[in-house]
Order: C-alpha cells, then structure tokens, then sequence
C-alpha cells in the first residue's frame, strides 16, 4: 500500500489513475450493458415466442377447424419452442382416428426428430405400435430394440411383448410382458391390460401350440 | 481523502456509480435482492431447495383439504403423518422437476391464458363478473404478490398443456382393439369343487388345555381398550346468561324506552268492527253512509266508499274478489295489506276490458302495545344474553389463564367462576355421548399432554358461545383380558384354523387327484363333503354385465382367466382361496376367443388409460433425469405437529 503525504498527492494519484484507466473501464461497462441487454432482448424474444406458439396450441387443443395447418405454423415458425412436438402428437392421434397410419407415422416420426427426451419417448412407443399395426415388424423393432428407460420401462417392455407376440416368440413375449409387470405397481391403471396379455399365453403342461393359440380356439372358427 | 472523492464526485465518479446501480436494478429487478432467508432444507431438485416451510405448508394445505371432505370426522391420527408427509414432499418434488422443465424446454403461458384463468376464479368477481379492485384487495389479504401468483398460473397452465397433450393424443389402432376385444371377451368353459369350511368345522375339535396354552403364548393380542376418566368445566353462554341478574325496574325501563320492540297488530278489533259493519248492510243499513263515517280510505271515504269503475289489475286478491262477485253483492271480509275490507259491486260494464263500479269500506288494524306481563319474560332473556356478551369472554380469559397457571387442578377455575366440576364416566377414544363424543374433546383427553403429562387442557371452543377445559382424572391402561372374557372367542377361531387346516388338505389332495387324471366322479365320491358345480362358460366380465354364471364368486371367475389354458385333451386344474376360510380346485375345460368386438366405451376406456400413464410415465422419467435428495431429518423434526 502506497503512503500519500497529503491530499493533493491523493488527489493527483486519483487523476493520474482515472486517467490511465478510464478508457478500459469504460469500455469495459459499455460491453458488460451491450451483452445484458442483448440477452435481455434474446430472453425476452424467446419469450415472446413461447407464448406465441403457446396461444396457437391452445387453439389446436379447444378447437376442430383448421388443427392440421395450426399445426403446420407451429412447426415450421416456432420449431424452437416445445409446442410444435405437442402439436404433432395430435395431429397424429387424428390420423389415426381416421385410419391414415401413413400419415400418423410422418407425425411422429418429426415428432421423434424435434423434441426433448421425454416426448420423444412417447412418439417412439407411439410410432413403434404404428409399424407394428401395419405388420412392419422390422421396423417396430428397430425403434424399441434395447431401449431402457425409467419410466417408460413397461411401455418399452410391453411393445417388445407384443412384436414378439408378432414374430410367434411366445416364450419371449412372456418374458417381455412379465419384465413389464415388475415394474408397475398392481394399482397402475396399466397393470390389468399387460396381465391380460400375460395370462393368454400360460399353457397347460407347458406345451405350446405353433401360433400360441390354443386348439379349442380353432375349433370355434 | 473523503473531501477530494466529494469535490471531485460531483463529476464522473457518482455518474459512474449511480449509473451501475440503475442498470443493476433497471435488468434484475428488485426481487433478487429481497429473498434468501437462511431456511432448514426439506429436498433438493438440481440444487434447488424445497424448504422445510415449504413442505409444512403444503401439509397443512392437504389437511385442511382432508378437513373439509370429512368434516366432524376428521381426525388427524387417522393418516399416519410422517407417510402423508412425505407424499406431500414427493408432490413437492414433483411440481419443482415439472417447473424446471417449462422453464427449460420454454413452455409458457401467454398473459391472455393467464388473464382467462384470473377471471374464472370466483374470489377475484364482483357480480359474477371479474373486477381488478377485487382481485388486488383479495391478493393482498392473502400476503401474496401479483407477479409470482401469475407466474404459479402460468406454470399450472403450461404444466396442464403438457398433459393434455400426452393424454389426448393417445390413440389405440383398429388392429389393437381387435387385440384386446378378443382377449376382453374371451371366453372359458368351467367348473370347480367347492370346498366349504363348514363341514369340517364339525369334524374338529379343540381342548381347553389348547385355548389355555393359546392364550398364554399369544395374550398380547387380547388386550381391552384403554380408557379414561375425565373432569372437565364447561362455560356455556347460556347458563351465563342464566345467571345474570335483572331487577324489575331494568325490564320496566327497558319496555318504557323502547315500546315499538313490542307493538302487535291488533286483527282482532278491527275483523269484529268490519264484521260488525257488514252485518249492518246485510240487515238494511246503507253502504255508503256506513263508508262515509268507518272507512279509513281516506280517498274514497268522503264519496262514500265509491272507487268509481275499475279494470282487472289492481291487486290479485281484490282482482279475484270484485270480479267473482255479483251485481249488488256484498264480498265476505278479506285481508290484504291494507287492512280489512269488504266490497260491493255496484254496476258491471260488459266489454273488453271489463269494467265494474265498486265501493268498498277499509279498516287498518290498530299497532297496540303488548301487555307488560306478556313480554317481560322475553326482556328478562334478552337483557340477560347482553350482559352475558360481556362476561362471557371475560370469562373465558379467565378461564384459559387459570387452568394454565395451575395445570394440575381445575378447581381453581371452577371456583373463580363459579362452575361445576363435571366427572364423565370411564370411556374409550370412541368417547362417550355428547359432549363427550366430540372430536376435539377426545382429541385433548388422549393427547401427550393430558394424558401423559396430567395437564390441564387448553380451552377447547367447542363452538363460539360453549368452551371446555378438561384434565384427566383416571387412566386405565390397555391391559390383558382375563382369560374367562376371550375363551371363547379364542376357542372360534383355534376351531377356524384347524378346519381351514382340514380343508386346505382336501383341497391340495383333490388337486392332485385330478391333475392325475383321476376321474371328478371318483373325487366326488372320495369327498362327499365338497360339491362338483359345472359352471359352464365364463366370461371376464362380472354377472352384472353379463347375466351369465351368476353367483361365481368374483375371485374364482378371475382365477379362472389367470390359469393356464388346457391344452389337447387335457383339462387345465388349479386350487384357489376364497373368502372366509373356504376353498375350491378349479377345472378349465376349453377357451374361446370370440369375435364380439369392444364397444366404443370400452375403446375410450382404453385409449384414456394409455393417455394416463403415458403423462404418469413422461413425469416420472424427468424425475429420474433429475437429480434429486431429500432430507430426512426435515420431517422428523417435527411429525408430532
């Protein structure tokens, strides 16, 4: 620490200080305010946009008209916000509902590209049960193969059940539907559709028919 | 040094200062500067806490809910606290994980779908329609700030876009309702051996050496129920009052002041006058002059009753009477709120409207003072309840402080009063009748405090104007029954056991029997005691729905889908428990799918249970990726609350 011997010495070591180190300091503060108020209008125009796209996917939900173009706008104006993915999950629901898998797998598939991991768990399963309706077995299993995720793990392990089902791996699809089970609790709303499915293939003495269907079955065709 | 810096601020130094303190404030907001109290940390989400506040306050929030569904009922005990805490807490932990992802991902509620969901609460309307007074005033009677109740809606909001659409994009295709509708309506042939407890119940017996060495090793599970006696001194706002004394001259001087508190209309006088009248003109006398000098229609009297020609619509009373009456009639005495009247049509003029002459006589009942012998009893009552306005609470103070000073006798409060010292009788925490069935009142008996420590209770409000303080006076302790008391019941149930003992033999030897392929016949004959019922085809469904196998009990028809189906030939068996002790070996004989397919409903039913759990999945994979601790000692600290 430098001593000073009056107050004009003090007063002179300021100035001298201002003066090397004005234009720095300065400068210093005009960025520091030009970086927060850049980010202050990045932040503000992110916000903007949310709550854009996020009226628009209100109008998707409450009303009938006009859901796929809504749809459309979200997705190609306000791809950055979350609600274009919401978007897509319905309009897929709505092609489904009119039988129009093709269509619904388009849905669903962008919806798998553009979001964040948990909606993009449920297009996944989405999409998967999609194929597997269409008999495309290969490509249901490709989306599903070795995917573990809490949460989801009775879904994932559910949809493997049913292409194994589909492939005539009884055994497996046990296996599947039973791995499914353990992790739901009995109360889950869930548990009694995968139990049905569990329970259809039980066999007596164990000895399996080819197709996993049982001859009384046949008789009744 | 400090003079130069003020001689030389007045320039660049304050501008600069200054300058940094206004942009601070200007982008941040003055909110970051004003939280941040040190708190006890309940759970963390990413490094964000929940606080032990946080979660005492939300406990609080759900018991209140609790209290409102069960009302009387409601009693804390009855949710054992640290549990619901710490659901309260995992909903806590849940709703932060939740935020952090809106916040994130950049889910947002615009200020219109926040402003629609302000206008539909109905604390914030005036008149059914939504007034910004109300909603400022309202919010700041609850301490809470416009801005963060906003952003707890946009959260709500945003939270509720996610899970609709999770929930209402589920779908199921027309290839997987086949699916299930075929395994929902599958159908089973069926039949079983039922195997009862009763015919085995007979053919066991117990010894009294049995029952008496069960109940020394298990006497733990007989024990009475613990009981207590308590005192207890009640202030009631009635017997206060009671208690009051008036004088004669406070209820004479009470009646003098105020005698419009005691004024009767007196219908009596004025019926039998007009009454009166009407006899008159019945026996000749002439209405209008009678009018002339009784009535009280001071507008028409002076014509003598005449109210000229008059259309429907006066009065709906006087409408039915003037209009039913004949040309020259003379009506019977009718009220209205006028008074007493009676009528005479005088002349009828056909026509539309229809117009009649009419006179009428009016009498208003007089506003006479009620005898001071009938209402003094009344006064007395009332000058009492004011009095005892005034002690009631006073007492009540005392009675709060009294029985806090000395916690170990309530006599001084009942004497300083001048109460009773009630003595209930032994009772349970199913209280007694009552008084002594009120929640609040066992509450306090059995609590640590009274109980344990043998204080006095607080003041109990039982209600505004009825206080209690209570202390126990005798404690029974749960204690063994004696052996006489539970020897019989000890000796059902040992019988109970053995015969379920009995028939769980039958029921595992039958098995094997026919998994053998022993014939049913042969088992019925072996077993006399079962029954063979041939059931036929079963579906999943329940009778109700079906109307077929009524009677099958639910847990046998839902084995009966569980069980393997039979393969060639072979029938598939398997033993089931039923309720109460009883059992049955179960045959599946043949399994169908039918082609019935699912109804629309069931459809829906399906669709909304993927939507469900696909939302209750989506939350608890973000908790997974979260990173989460919870704090045990948070609500252990305090769980006797």
């Amino acid at each position: 620490m430098e001593v000073y011997n009056s107050e004009e010495e003090q007063v002179q070591a300021i100035k001298q200080w201002w003066k090397d180190n004005s234009v720095s300091l300065i400068a210093g503060i005009v960025i520091g305010v030009a970086v927060l108020a850049g980010y202050r209008y990045w932040t503000d125009y992110k916000h903007t946009q949310a709550q854009q796209a996020s009226e628009i996917y209100s109008d998707i939900l409450s009303s009938v008209k006009d859901k796929a173009k809504k749809a459309e706008i979200l997705k190609t104006d306000y791809s950055a916000t979350p609600y274009a993915a919401l978007a897509g999950l319905i309009v897929a629901k709505d092609h489904v509902d009119k039988n129009n898998l093709e269509e619904a797998i388009t849905q669903l598939k962008w919806v798998v590209d553009n979001s964040d991991s948990g909606i993009q768990h449920i297009a996944q399963l989405r999409l998967a049960r999609l194929y597997l309706s269409q008999d495309n077995i290969e490509a249901a299993d490709a989306l599903v193969k070795g995917v573990k995720v809490e949460g989801f793990s009775a879904a994932y392990n559910e949809i493997r059940g049913d292409i194994n089902l589909a492939k005539n791996l009884p055994v497996q699809a046990k296996e599947n539907y039973r791995l499914a089970l353990a992790s739901l609790s009995p109360g889950d709303q869930r548990y009694p559709i995968i139990k049905m499915k569990l329970d259809d293939l039980a066999q007596a003495n164990s000895l399996m028919a080819p197709n996993g269907n049982v001859s009384a079955e046949d008789k009744s065709k | 040094m400090l003079q130069a810096i003020r001689n030389n601020a007045q320039g660049v130094f304050v501008w600069i200062i200054v300058g940094l303190i206004v942009i601070s404030f200007a982008l941040f907001g003055l909110g970051s500067y004003l939280s941040g109290a040190s708190k006890v940390v309940a759970a963390s989400v990413n490094g964000v806490e929940i606080s032990s506040t946080d979660l005492t306050r939300a406990y609080q929030n759900y018991q209140e809910r609790l209290r409102n569904m069960f009302g009387e009922q409601y009693n804390p005990e009855m949710f054992a606290t640290t549990q619901v805490k710490q659901e309260v807490l995992q909903g806590l932990i849940t709703q932060e994980v939740m935020n952090q992802l809106l916040h994130k991902q950049g889910y947002k509620a615009s200020s219109e779908q926040i402003f629609e969901k302000i206008k539909k609460y109905e604390a914030f309307q005036e008149g059914g329609v939504f007034s910004a007074t109300r909603y400022k005033e309202v919010l700041s009677q609850q301490g809470m700030n416009g801005e963060a109740f906003e952003n707890d809606l946009s959260r709500d909001i945003a939270t509720q876009q996610i899970r609709s659409a999770i929930g209402s994009s589920a779908f199921i295709t027309e290839k997987e309702k086949q699916v299930l509708a075929m395994l929902e309506n599958q159908k089973r042939k069926i039949g079983y051996f039922d195997v009862s407890l009763k015919p085995y119940l007979k053919s066991v017996n117990v010894s009294d050496e049995e029952v008496k060495s069960y109940y020394e090793k298990n006497s733990h599970l007989y024990l009475s129920e613990e009981m207590v006696q308590i005192e207890y001194v009640e202030l009631n706002m009635a017997d206060v009052a009671a208690r009051q004394e008036v004088t004669e001259e406070q209820i004479k001087q009470h009646y003098e002041t105020s005698p419009e508190s005691y004024m009767y209309s007196d219908d009596i006088a004025a019926k039998k006058k007009i009454t009166e009248l009407r006899n008159q003109i019945q026996q000749g006398a002439d209405f209008a002059s009678l009018a002339k000098e009784h009535s009280q229609d001071k507008g028409s009297a002076q014509q003598g009753g005449d109210l000229g020609y008059l259309t429907r619509g006066i009065e709906e009373k006087f409408d039915n009477v003037v209009f039913a009456l004949k040309k020259g009639e003379i009506s019977q005495v009718i009220k209205s709120k006028e008074g007493f009247q009676i009528i005479q049509v005088e002349d009828i003029r056909t026509g539309d409207p229809e117009e009649r002459k009419v006179r009428h006589i009016l009498l208003k009942a007089k506003n006479k003072l009620q005898p001071f012998a009938d209402v003094k009893a009344a006064i007395r009552k009332e000058l009492q309840y004011q009095e005892a306005g005034k002690v009631f609470f006073n007492d009540a103070d005392q009675m709060n402080n009294l029985s806090y000073e000395t916690p170990d006798s309530l006599a001084p409060v009942a004497d300083a009063l001048g109460l009773k010292l009630n003595t209930s009788t032994l009772m349970t925490r199913r209280g007694g009748t009552g008084l002594l069935a009120n929640p609040k009142i066992l509450k306090a008996a059995f609590s640590n405090e009274v109980l344990k420590e043998g204080r006095n209770s607080e003041l109990l409000e039982i209600s505004e104007t009825h206080n209690v303080v209570l202390r126990v006076k005798e404690h029974k302790a749960a204690s063994v029954l004696a052996f006489d008391k539970v020897k019989s019941r000890i000796k059902e149930s040992l019988l109970q056991e053995k015969a379920s003992i009995k028939a769980q033999e039958v029921t595992s030897d039958i098995f094997a029997r026919l998994n053998n392929n022993e014939s049913i016949d042969s088992v019925k004959k072996r077993y006399p005691e079962t029954k063979w019922v041939d059931t036929g085809w079963i579906k999943r469904k329940t009778d109700k729905e079906t109307k077929i196998s009524v009677g099958l009990p639910d847990q046998l028809r839902q084995h009966a889908f569980e069980m393997p189906k039979p393969v060639t030939k072979t029938t598939s068996w398997d033993k089931v428990s039923l309720p109460a002790g009883n059992q049955a070996v179960i045959a599946v004989f043949k399994v169908e799918n039918t082609n019935e397919t699912n109804t629309a409903n069931d459809n829906n039913r399906i669709t909304q249970v993927l939507g469900n759990t696909d939302y209750n999945s989506f939350v608890q994979y973000q908790k997974s990726q979260a990173d989460i601790s919870v704090s045990q000692a948070a609500f252990e600290a305090d769980t006797n609350q």
